[in-house]
């Protein structure tokens, strides 16, 4: 019986061995799956007026949720549906309602059940969202840096997110001061998102060595937000594929170029589209 | 009579319109009390909404309605806890109403009016707009606690704009009201206020808010900080009434309220309501159980409490809130900012989101 019974367990074990290795294989062969999955596309008063939830999304390696970008009202059941829970990793972009208008509760939240998070934003950002974002939760006793651990990053210097993503901030054209990004997947440019920005050409160029951009943009121009216009005179002039967010509702999506829609995912491709 | 059967009852469309769908009875009366006609339900139809508060309503009175002496209208609206009923004079005879053709094709409705000095006997009603916890928005998406204070159609005040609440006036009341009280600097409370400001005041019609001294100043220096950089200060965006601890502070001609602190981490003022002089509601606002407060409190008969299944410093306990409730019998007490509808107490009155109580 001992016999039997040993004999089983190996063949157990060199079944599950070579399912598992079976399924390295197929993970190499495909290579890691990045993904952007829109949250939503409000603008400042969207989620407020009409019920929609603001600009925001996330990256997912994989299957994992490993970068949440700017938690404005109305996005974080988004972002639980999507994830399954809220991502370690947060960018926001700068301390306006639709960017960051949920931050102070989820803190709280995930710091209560030991789940600190992490923030990324640019330094006068970082210093507004401690200052006066999060300036509810002083009363608990809690200090800023027990409360969440907070990343600075400095105009133009790579930050790490974890151990495959990170970015460099870039400051774009608004009113209140607010950042964008590249962020690089192992070291490779993949993604240039503008943050909110009007149509500014030298930022735009500083985010456009990423093959997919992500730019603010609505119908109307303004030097607060670019336009529809401007942003398709720019896609002529771009090899990459651009996506439009922070446009309103849905239902105001432009129609020149192409929108994110919140729950779509897009993959986002680590080349170049003309370079294989 | 017959011709009054067939008439049936319909509903004339005015704000605030009242969702979801409440059962509103009316009763014509006379000079002398006398009941016309038994109560007759007057049911929403869908593309139209009510006017519960009796401002307008149609009833299927009989042409001669007139002439038996119709004075007034009694009424009952939403069921269980949230019920509220009662009496309006100054109805002036019936008239023909073209402008609302029976919805069966038929014709002949008659539409009660009121005279102006009416509002006179209406009495406040407390539209409860949430009862969210601090993070039932964020993490389920409904509404954070908040009511208005209406009288007849109009919202005398709404208090507390946390998250998800804007939505909710927008709903229910057809416009943001811009008279606002703000009880603390939690996002709960005020999470909705930058945005919903600065829009009003776009429009032209900017917020007055009232709130404690402390309150106000938390709220400039930090949940309204993020428009300074842009050129707007919070006295450019809203006119500021601070509010100190029991002081009276006047709303307007009708309404004044008394702030009085409650126990919670962030400092925070709970209120009486005084409508003409009567103190008609003692509202908590956040607080753990805290017998100074609800003395002031029980100066109103009917007390709004925040409480919750598992009670703490910032919160009371359902259990505590039970016991204090038996031991004032004359008091309706009625349990807020305990989270969704879920989660609500099952033995404890309750705001439910949209049912009026009358105060």
């Amino acid at each position: 019986m001992t016999w039997i019974a040993r004999t089983t367990a190996a063949t157990i074990l060199f079944l599950v061995f070579l399912g598992v290795q079976e399924g390295r294989g197929a993970d190499n062969a495909q290579g890691p799956k990045i993904t952007l999955i829109p949250l939503g596309t409000g603008k400042g008063a969207t989620a407020v007026y009409d019920g929609e939830p603001s600009s925001s999304f996330v990256i997912k390696v994989n299957d994992e949720c490993r970068l949440w970008v700017d938690t404005g009202l109305g996005v974080s059941p988004h972002v639980i549906k999507t994830c399954g829970s809220v991502p370690k990793n947060i960018f926001i972009s700068h301390n306006h309602s639709d960017h960051a208008g949920e931050l102070p509760v989820l803190l709280i939240v995930e710091q209560t059940i030991k789940h600190k998070l992490r923030v990324i934003s640019g330094p006068e950002v970082n210093e507004r969202l401690i200052t006066h974002r999060i300036a509810e939760l002083y009363s608990t006793g809690l200090k800023a840096n027990e409360i969440a651990d907070w990343v600075p990053a400095p105009e133009g210097e790579k930050v790490k997110v974890d151990d495959d993503l990170s970015l460099i901030a870039y400051k774009g054209q608004h009113s209140e001061i607010s950042y964008g990004f590249v962020l690089f997947f192992r070291g490779a440019p993949i993604l240039g998102f503008s943050g909110d920005s009007g149509f500014d050409r030298a930022f735009y160029q500083k985010l456009a060595i990423a093959p997919t951009l992500v730019l603010d943009a609505r119908k109307g121009t303004t030097a607060e937000h670019a336009g529809f216009d401007e942003v398709h005179a720019f896609e002529q002039t771009f090899k990459g594929h651009i996506f439009v967010g922070h446009y309103g509702k849905t239902s105001e999506a432009p129609t020149q170029s192409v929108p994110l829609m919140p729950g779509t995912p897009i993959e986002i491709p680590s080349n170049w589209p003309d370079c294989g | 009579m017959t011709a009054g059967r067939k008439r049936r009852a319909t509903s004339f469309c005015r704000s605030p319109p009242i969702k979801p769908p409440l059962l509103v009875a009316v009763r014509p009366f006379l000079e002398d009390g006398r009941a016309l006609l038994p109560y007759r339900l007057v049911r929403d139809r869908g593309d139209r909404h009510l006017d519960p508060f009796g401002l307008g309503l149609e009833l299927p009175l009989l042409p001669v309605a007139e002439a038996l002496g119709v004075v007034g209208a009694s009424y009952a609206l939403g069921r269980g806890a949230g019920r509220a009923c009662g009496r309006i004079r100054g109805y002036y005879g019936v008239r023909r109403s073209a402008a609302s053709p029976d919805p069966a094709g038929r014709h002949g409705f008659y539409r009660i009016g009121m005279e102006a000095d009416t509002a006179m006997s209406l009495r406040p009603v407390l539209l409860p707009l949430g009862t969210g916890a601090g993070a039932t928005t964020v993490i389920y998406g409904d509404p954070s606690s908040s009511f208005a204070i209406l009288l007849g159609e109009e919202c005398r005040l709404l208090v507390d704009l946390g998250y998800g609440v804007a939505r909710q006036a927008l709903h229910f009341l057809k416009a943001l009201p811009t008279k606002v009280y703000i009880s603390h600097n939690h996002s709960d409370h005020s999470g909705d206020l930058p945005v919903a400001a600065l829009r009003s005041a776009n429009q032209g019609q900017p917020f007055t808010i009232w709130s404690a001294p402390e309150v106000e100043r938390r709220l400039k220096e930090h949940r309204l900080h993020e428009f300074r950089e842009a050129g707007a200060s919070p006295e450019d965006i809203a006119n500021w009434i601070a509010t100190p601890e029991n002081v009276e502070a006047v709303i307007d001609n009708d309404f004044s309220l008394v702030p009085h602190r409650g126990q919670h981490s962030e400092t925070c003022f709970g209120f009486v309501l005084r409508f003409r002089g009567e103190t008609v509601l003692g509202y908590s606002a956040d607080s753990g159980f805290y017998e100074e407060l609800y003395t002031h409190l029980l100066e109103a008969p009917l007390l709004v409490l925040d409480g919750r299944a598992e009670g703490s410093t910032e919160h009371a306990s359902f259990d505590e809130l039970e016991a204090f409730a038996r031991k004032f019998p004359d008091k309706r007490v009625f349990v807020t900012h305990y989270g969704r509808p879920d989660e609500a107490p099952s033995t404890l009155d309750h705001l439910r989101l949209g049912e009026p109580i009358e105060l």
